[in-house]
Order: structure tokens, then sequence, then C-alpha cells
């Protein structure tokens, strides 16, 4: 019980560190996270995004810039305080903790490369047909497909990681 | 609204209980402790995040009932693996012949 509320410390405590660093750091120091998002993104889209000092990635031929807001940092802090309450059961020695704290970081890192990619593909192709959702601003709509796809990641990712908690050897038995 | 679609929509909201919260915490909850309601610019993306994932929700198990309806025979999911989890489709032990809640990726179809 112990080493858990510890784990929830430390999980709270990197979270605030990423939300800090996101709330003061320019596109240039969210390079660790812009540049992996912009080529996906562009693998998935076919559009080339080229780094803009102080801006982020731009994408020429489609107008498109994956800027500082498009980093999906609240998505991971979401996501890494959700693995790890997720896996908290297992939990039980310093080593398990450091498992599930790692582990945690780095899933919620991966997905969020591929859920912003995928809300970034979107947004080019939103972009592209205007006309598909005329009753809502161009504003509104990229609003309501952010929220939606970073929920339904959220989702995929939570129902992933059960899948594969319940594959791995119950508690107690790993080694 | 009958009785089963409610239970599917109560089964699907108990399932994405974590991640909906970890949702709301970092986009309501966190702006709000650091001010943010006095902005009218935060109050109306606010009101869109409240709204979204729950109509979403809805909106999958609508589609996913309908799925069910039209593709017919559905095999009866493993319930043993899905009350193993604790936040499963079924709190019961008993095995549906049917299942009742939002079950996306979890139905095997023959």
């Amino acid at each position: 019980m112990r080493m858990k509320l510890w784990v929830l410390a430390a999980a709270a405590l990197i979270a605030f560190g990423m939300k800090r660093h996101y709330a003061t750091a320019r596109a240039d120091d969210l390079r660790w996270i812009l540049s992996p998002t912009a080529h996906v993104a562009g693998a998935m889209t076919g559009a080339t995004f080229t780094w803009q000092p102080r801006e982020g990635y731009f994408s020429r031929d489609r107008l498109f810039l994956i800027e500082k807001s498009c980093a999906g940092v609240n998505f991971m802090i979401a996501a890494f305080g959700m693995l790890v309450v997720a896996l908290l059961h297992r939990v039980g020695s310093g080593r398990s903790a450091a498992r599930v704290l790692g582990v945690s970081l780095l899933a919620s890192y991966s997905a969020v490369m591929l859920v912003n990619a995928v809300r970034i593909a979107i947004a080019m192709w939103l972009a592209a047909h205007p006309a598909a959702l005329s009753t809502f601003s161009a504003a509104d709509v990229h609003r309501i497909e952010g929220i939606a796809v970073y929920f339904g990641g959220l989702v995929l990712l939570y129902e992933l990681a059960q899948r594969l908690d319940r594959r791995v050897a119950p508690v107690g038995q790993t080694p | 609204m009958n009785r089963s679609p409610r239970l599917r929509v109560a089964h699907a909201f108990r399932r994405t209980a974590l991640p909906l919260a970890s949702y709301y915490a970092v986009t309501l909850a966190v702006p709000l402790a650091n001010g943010a309601a006095r902005s009218g610019a935060f109050v109306a993306h606010a009101l869109a995040v409240l709204v979204v994932p729950p109509v979403a929700i809805i909106v999958a198990c609508m589609v996913h009932a309908l799925f069910n309806q039209v593709s017919g025979v559905i095999t009866p999911v493993s319930a043993k693996r899905l009350c193993s989890s604790g936040i499963g489709l079924f709190s019961g032990e008993t095995t549906p012949h049917r299942p009742v809640g939002c079950t996306i990726g979890r139905i095997e179809t023959s």
C-alpha cells in the first residue's frame, strides 16, 4: 500500500513536471514530441512537414502548421496518469513500481504520437473539405474533432492496456 | 429508452470511467485550479470538453447496437475473461447469451 502511494506521488510529480515544461516551452523546446508527430502525420497523409524555428512543423503544400498547441502534451499527461492508475495493482516492490512508471511513460509517449498524428490527418482532411460540416465553424469542427480523437485514443489505449495486462502473468507470479 | 439500451450505455460509461476521469482531470480540473474559469474562451471550450465525450460514448453504443442487429449471429463473449477484469461488461458470474454492454473490440463474430 505504501509503495502504491509512492508511485501515485511520483506519477503526480512527473505529470506536474510535464505540465510546467509545456506551460513555459516554446515550439523549439517541444521538438521531442513535435518531430515524431510530424513524421507520423507525414507518413499518414503524404504531406511533407519542414521545421520552422520558433513555429513548428509546416506543410507548404497543405498550408498546415503543427505548432505548440498541437503537441498533445495534455493528452500524454492524461494517458500517463490513466495507465499508472490502471496498472497500480501490479506495484508490489520498488522494481515493479519503476516498471509501472516506465511502461506508462513509454506507452503514453508512443500513444501521443499516434493519436496526435491521426488527429492531424483528420484535421487536414476536414480543412480540405470544409463543406462536410457546414453548420459548425472551422474552429468548432477542429475543437470537436480534437476532443473526440483524444478521448477515443484514451479509451483505446485503456482497452489495450487492460487486454495486455490480462495476458501477462497475474500479480504475484511475475518473476 | 428501454432497459437494454440503458444498461448498455451504463456499462459503457462504467467501462470508460477511468479514461473519462483522466481526460476531465487534465482538460478541466487542472485549468480550473489555475484560475482559467475567468476566461470566456475557456468556458466555451470546457462546455465542448464536457459534452463531446459522453455523446461519443452514446453514439458508439448506438452504432454498436445497430451493428449487432445487422451482423446477425454473435458468439457469446467469454464472460469469465470479461469478469476477471473487474470493469468488464458483466458484474455477475452468470454467462449471458448475448452481451449486454457496449462491447467494442471484444465480440468474436463467427
